[in-house]
């Protein structure tokens, strides 16, 4: 059996010693800022992406990916007992978690967010590993054409489907792509938007630019408007874990069903954990024999979105790793990760890098299990992390940025560059334009236009490659579907309004 | 109003950036900017929906001020301080700059904080993982 031969490799890279220690580092600090609202994954990775450089790739990747699935299952810490949402990801849990820890059955409620978490994320793994090879089979049959065709289709459905409103989320991928190709042109050495400044001249890092719009912006906000605190309680003692056998009877078709969705969502391109978990809360809704009881407490309100939004952090990884194409900002920096390390994520990945996807499939295993025993017995401590104050919490965060950038080549400028990022992300976030488009262009930018050329280059210059070459012409087709549908459907929505008004 | 504005001088920019190169590599800019001035232009017309007014953005700006002032100030200070005198003094500015954008901010508690954080910076960042970066210069 293949599998067996391939999850050894895996074994051997993901149980080393430096493995295992990134990845309790990864999932650990995950679940730390998991917790604490007003701590995304997104800054956290973007923080410690320069921490990483030193590190083997598959340790690097390890412990961002842990970061990653550990915020999972923070995020539903803060939503169940502060009702803050930890992470956007477990905002639905709030609707029935927060009233199950007024009703006193808070631990309850961290119990079966942490199995829901378990179970879906463990579902997750396994599609990964069955998927990802298939998928990257396919894939190489794949010329430039076909790559820029699907990451055109990548990013309009990232831009169409998530939050905020669809033509300003376009304006931002188009906004990130140009600040991609910023810097020396590879293939005519040119310069290209660097207006002179020298610093420019290897473009613009990923870093800079996540750490200024997602974390320096992200503070700003935060203290304008300061995030309300209430713990719903304090003591969680063993026996308060424990459900009775009629949550658990109720949580089982939730879990599966929310693994479900989670899992189909995540692997899609667009949609992330975010949009999962909010589809499973309203399938459960739906199908309930007594939707009243959503909103005052029902269990299965907390395990159909959980695991959710578990099995699509992990499904996210099949496109980000066999096509380099993410699925959500998160992914776009894992992206950059692995091309900070000279991996360059597409169908190869598995045949070239096969210690890195393999052990990266095993330490999600062991991570999973890690979160479990984290989540579980350690769960006071979590508990008491909610009551560190903000005050002291966004300074460490500054600072940690500051360095991090500094250190990523020592460049006073780059810290600079964060505060103008900084500045122009809050600016953004007054005038409701989603940063995280922008984001998925600056990674892809590059990486798009080297395979528009390529592809033009194959064609002599005929333009007519895109739609002559079956799939890619299946992908601009499905982008063309996708524009059409999202505009009837707001046009519908326009006109129901003003029906109703 | 606000985010007409901005969209036009983006919208500007775009167009400039686009033409700067010849056809080589230059086109995909210039695609990309015809595309953007096209979006910028619909994004004027079509007015999706933008729930707050104008006094609301106002009111939050004039909140914001502050923390923008603070937050900014402290990182650019770090930016400043740290090639010339070394990341502990560096860290200090940027926790006690910083430290201010919090409305009920005490001198106190944030020096106490500043202290604490450089400290930490310096174990973590120089001793832990070995960042090539001076602790203190020019003393």
């Amino acid at each position: 059996m293949e599998i067996f031969s391939h999850l050894g490799i895996g074994i051997e890279a993901a149980f080393s010693f430096s493995a295992l220690l990134n990845c309790l580092i990864g999932v650990t600090l995950g679940t730390f800022i998991g917790v604490l609202p007003g701590v995304g994954p997104l800054a956290t990775i973007a923080i410690l992406l320069p921490v990483t450089f030193s590190h083997e790739p598959t340790d690097a990747l390890i412990m961002l990916a842990g970061i990653y699935y550990g915020a999972q299952y923070g995020g539903s810490t803060a939503s169940i007992l502060l009702n803050v949402p930890g992470t956007a990801t477990s905002a639905v849990t709030c609707l029935d978690g927060y009233p199950m820890a007024q009703q006193g059955r808070a631990g309850v409620a961290l119990f079966i967010t942490t199995i829901a978490s378990f179970f879906g994320s463990f579902v997750g793994v396994i599609l990964v590993a069955g998927f990802a090879p298939l998928l990257a089979a396919f894939a190489l049959q794949f010329s430039a054409a076909e790559y820029f065709s699907l990451m055109v289709l990548g990013l309009i459905a990232a831009s169409l489907v998530g939050r905020g409103a669809p033509l300003r989320s376009v304006a931002m991928v188009v906004v990130g792509l140009l600040l991609g190709i910023v810097g020396i042109d590879v293939n005519t050495a040119e310069f290209r938007f660097t207006y002179g400044v020298m610093e420019l001249a290897d473009g613009i890092h990923l870093v800079i630019v996540a750490t200024g719009m997602f974390g320096v912006a992200e503070i700003i906000s935060s203290l304008v408007r300061p995030p309300e605190r209430r713990v719903a309680s304090r003591d969680i003692t063993w026996r308060s874990l424990l459900p009775t056998r009629e949550d658990m009877r109720r949580s089982w078709g939730p879990m599966l069903r929310g693994t479900s969705i989670g899992s189909l969502f995540g692997a899609l391109p667009g949609t992330g954990s975010t949009i999962a978990s909010f589809i499973a809360y309203a399938t459960e809704v739906k199908i309930a024999k007594e939707p009243e009881r959503f909103g005052r407490g029902a269990v299965e309100g907390v395990s159909a979105p959980e695991s959710a939004n578990n099995a699509a952090a992990q499904t996210a990884f099949i496109p980000t790793l066999t096509l380099g194409i993410p699925g959500d900002a998160v992914m776009a920096v894992m992206i950059g990760a692995l091309m900070i390390h000279g991996i360059i994520p597409g169908p190869r990945l598995i045949v070239e890098q096969p210690s890195l996807f393999w052990g990266l499939i095993v330490s999600f295993m062991i991570g999973n299990v890690m979160l479990v025993i984290l989540n579980l017995p350690l769960i006071g401590i979590w508990v008491r992390i909610l009551s560190i104050p903000y005050s002291a919490l966004f300074p460490s965060i500054l600072v940690f940025i500051c360095v991090g950038v500094y250190s990523i080549r020592n460049s006073a400028f780059d810290v600079l560059m964060v505060v103008i990022f900084g500045l122009v992300g809050y600016g953004l976030k007054i005038l409701r334009f989603e940063p995280a488009p922008l984001l998925l262009g600056l990674v892809l930018g590059p990486m798009m236009e080297e395979n528009f050329r390529r592809a033009l280059l194959i064609s002599r210059g005929s333009a007519w490659v895109f739609v002559e070459r079956p799939i890619s012409a299946a992908f601009l087709l499905s982008t063309v579907a996708l524009i059409a549908w999202i505009t009837i459907e707001r046009i519908r929505g326009r006109k129901e309004r003003e029906a109703e008004a | 109003m606000i985010a007409l504005a901005a969209v036009a001088i983006r919208e500007g920019m775009a167009h400039d950036l686009g033409r700067m190169a010849n056809i080589g590599p230059g086109f995909f800019p210039l695609m990309l900017g015809m595309i953007l001035a096209v979006l910028g232009a619909a994004i004027l017309f079509v007015r999706e929906t933008v729930p707050e007014d104008l006094a609301d953005t106002l009111a939050e700006l004039r909140q914001a001020l502050r923390p923008l002032l603070c937050i900014c100030g402290g990182v650019a200070a770090f930016a400043l301080l740290i090639g010339r005198v070394g990341l502990v003094p560096a860290t200090m500015a940027v926790v006690v700059i910083g430290g201010f954008a919090w409305r009920d901010a005490r001198p106190m508690p944030v020096l106490l904080l500043a202290i604490g954080l450089s400290a930490f910076a310096a174990l973590v960042f120089r001793i832990g993982l070995g960042m090539p970066m001076p602790l203190l210069k020019g003393f």
